[in-house]
């Protein structure tokens, strides 16, 4: 061919190449509508009898890697997109090479099973029939995750766990925030779910007096927050965990410098957090809720700038008062709290109470009745993170080919969670 | 100075080489190379540039076809498959099927369709599997892996008739996206380098026969989303305007189209995937001299008559 040829050739490429991304791009615009709503349509029928949302979307996480066993992981949306929960799609493997395949339903906060379905596909299905499954299901469904049947619960209370619940609370949402803002300029607050009396939700992020400034935890996950160790938010994350797992703030075993030294990761200094949870749980027995404390500031409002909070406009976009009452020393003298006093102190319910083992004072950096945080373990999570215990369908074996599954999906949302929470 | 004594006058100079034909060809397969890039990412190019490189040092870098067909073979490959497997691919395509019946222009068969079938037969499963467009776009340990990634779609999806025509479905590398394929067809037309009797009869008669065999809904559409998914129209722009096994003048050329055609058609209801176009094609490879003869033959017969009706 000569010279000109191929030149004209090459040009006809060039061309031939711009055309096609025209076409794909117009392709995508003209089909992106319809494959959504496509896609949708076969996500609800699949996963509404799971999670009901009102639409779908596919998880994108490197974390899946390390869960062979999990297919697919969708997040749930209500209509007004806030998520509501997870439907995991995953293969267990139980018996040799026969699996069982299922999509589980969680809540958001990964605390709840908000449905589980037998996805009838296997190459080689495990013997375990429908009715057992829904059988399993109906105990599970609606109860809080992990869940491990009876007996083990049995052979664990033979050992050394020790259930604990701390008194006196009143279910409802409880929030504290400190009086005045760091050197970095963050008003530290705790947020805390009670459910059936169980501490069932812990949050713990600062919000900065800038208001254009991100919380510590965003702050934190994008680098712009940074402390010695592990990431802030992994911290924060870790203790509120740890907080749910023992569900009694002394069992963190707060130092005198403020630190501990019992739960993975955590560095940082722990004495607000702490009391802030004191204060979320006395909150909690007074029945004082986020509402009525957010009254008790506006009484501190009216006080001193003749306003409320929203009248002086200092809520930030995720709804939070961003004030420090650095100038105002005594300015919480004005809180309106509960009526309730708070001279009696969080009184310890030990299921299993042992009277010779009664402890009086705090050794540094020791937990109270030296009760561990992690015991034995189910499906590699420990037997202290358990929330629930059910009968099964009467065979072991087939109880937890179905319980697996769950507690799987639930390993990998608290891993998951971490980097979100 | 030698001379070729096969060749009789009157002698023809032209730049239409066999050279500029598969140079065309080449050219023409840059929409499905494109589109399978763009979906498939970086493990779709790596997977192309591989098959047109080994081919071609296969080949010793002589003309175009080798390349033409090691991309053909790389775009009829899933997503997922291995660089093992293209090279198996691209090895019993030069090697088996080209060299051994004596190099370039003596194959008797299409080669990038029958080792695409040859592989279909050695490693079904691997072979299967085909991912959503447009997701990993920068992973490429499938390429690594002989297997695969071992997660199929869906195969109860009943995707919306602007997917289909976007393309935006999950099937091999280069075959759905039947748009693209079609400007690749008007650009093969525009520079004259192959004939279109044969692809455009073959389009035509799977449509037609399609229509007339398709017992549920509307005949039209089924038919229009089958020539649009089923990779018929890969089939007939890249494999049925190749120089070596397809008739590319008179009557012989829409006749081997239209044989294809039934045979695809017919086979449609009893075979799905790779194996329904491909199959005819390897079929019409090995028919293409009795269908030269027999069509030769009666242009002479009819050739004979007008003549005699003269005298």
């Amino acid at each position: 061919m000569k010279k000109s040829k191929i030149i004209s050739l090459t040009i006809q490429a060039a061309i031939m190449v711009v055309i096609s991304l025209v076409i794909i791009l117009a392709g995508i615009a003209m089909s992106t509508g319809e494959k959504n709503e496509r896609v949708q349509d076969e996500y609800s029928e699949r996963f509404c009898d799971v999670l009901p949302a009102s639409s779908y979307e596919l998880v994108d996480t490197d974390i899946l890697e390390r869960y062979k066993d999990i297919s697919a992981v969708y997040e749930g949306y209500d209509e007004n997109g806030v998520p509501v929960g997870f439907v995991i799609d995953i293969e267990t493997t139980v018996k040799g090479e026969q699996t069982l395949h299922v999509l589980t339903g969680i809540t958001y906060d990964g605390a709840q099973l908000t449905g589980i379905k037998h996805e009838a596909d296997e190459k080689n299905p495990v013997d375990i029939s429908d009715e057992e499954i829904n059988l399993i299901a109906s105990q599970i469904v609606g109860q809080q995750i992990p869940v491990c049947i009876n007996t083990e619960k049995d052979i664990e209370v033979q050992s050394d766990t020790v259930v604990r619940h701390l008194m006196g609370l009143n279910d409802g949402t409880y929030f504290a925030q400190a009086h005045v803002a760091d050197k970095a300029g963050y008003i530290d607050f705790i947020e805390i779910d009670v459910k059936d009396g169980v501490i069932t939700r812990v949050q713990w992020d600062a919000f900065n007096v800038d208001r254009t400034t991100q919380n510590r935890r965003d702050a934190a996950l994008s680098g712009a927050y940074s402390v010695s160790g592990e990431n802030w938010a992994q911290q924060s994350y870790n203790l509120c965990h740890a907080l749910i797992d023992c569900q009694d703030p002394m069992l963190l075993a707060m130092k005198s410098d403020g630190t501990t030294d019992i739960i993975p990761g955590v560095t940082v200094n722990i004495r607000l957090f702490m009391d802030l949870v004191n204060e979320c749980i006395d909150y909690s027995r007074a029945g004082f809720d986020k509402d009525a404390y957010y009254a008790g500031m506006d009484a501190i409002f009216m006080e001193l700038f003749s306003g409320t909070a929203e009248e002086l406009g200092i809520y930030n976009k995720d709804g939070y008062i961003v004030y420090s009452f650095s100038d105002y020393p005594n300015a919480f003298d004005y809180f309106v709290g509960p009526e309730e006093s708070f001279e009696d102190r969080p009184v310890l319910e030990d299921e299993n109470k042992d009277k010779n083992n009664e402890i009086n004072s705090l050794e540094d950096g020791v937990n109270v009745g030296g009760s561990s945080l992690s015991t034995n373990s189910i499906d590699g999570i420990p037997m202290s993170e358990v929330r629930t215990f059910i009968d099964g369908c009467g065979d072991v074996d087939r109880t937890l080919y179905v319980l697996s599954p769950v507690n799987i999906s639930y390993k990998f949302l608290k891993e998951y969670l971490n980097w979100l929470a | 100075m030698s001379f070729d004594l096969r060749k009789t006058a009157p002698y023809i100079h032209t730049d239409r080489t066999t050279k500029y034909m598969y140079f065309c060809l080449l050219i023409a397969l840059i929409p499905p190379v494109t589109y399978a890039v763009f979906y498939y990412g970086l493990k779709a190019a790596i997977l192309i540039g591989f098959c047109g490189f080994l081919a071609s040092l296969c080949q010793g870098f002589k003309d175009y076809s080798a390349p033409v067909h090691g991309i053909v073979l790389a775009l009829m490959l899933p997503s997922t498959g291995s660089l093992y497997t293209a090279a198996i691919g691209v090895l019993i395509s030069e090697f088996m099927l080209k060299k051994m019946f004596g190099g370039p222009g003596s194959n008797i068969v299409y080669p990038a369709a029958c080792s695409r079938m040859i592989l279909e037969l050695m490693f079904p499963q691997d072979m299967a599997v085909a991912l959503e467009p447009g997701q990993n776009w920068f992973s490429i340990k499938s390429l690594f892996i002989l297997g695969g990634e071992d997660k199929a779609p869906l195969s109860t999806i009943t995707y919306s008739r602007a997917e289909i025509i976007a393309g935006r479905f999950p099937t091999y590398m280069g075959m759905s996206c039947f748009i693209l394929i079609m400007v690749g067809m008007v650009f093969l037309w525009h520079s004259r380098a192959t004939k279109m009797g044969a692809p455009v009869a073959y389009l035509a008669t799977v449509f037609v026969i399609k229509m007339l065999i398709t017992t549920e809904g509307n005949f039209f559409m089924s038919s229009a989303s089958f020539m649009m998914t089923s990779g018929v129209a890969f089939v007939a722009i890249y494999m049925l305007t190749d120089p070596t096994n397809t008739v590319q003048f008179g009557y012989a050329a829409p006749v081997e189209g239209v044989v294809c055609g039934v045979a695809t058609a017919l086979l449609s209801m009893r075979v799905t995937g790779i194996t329904l176009v491909l199959v005819p094609v390897l079929l019409a490879g090995l028919m293409d001299g009795s269908i030269r003869f027999y069509v030769g033959l009666l242009e002479k017969k009819r050739l004979e008559v007008e003549q005699n009706e003269e005298i």
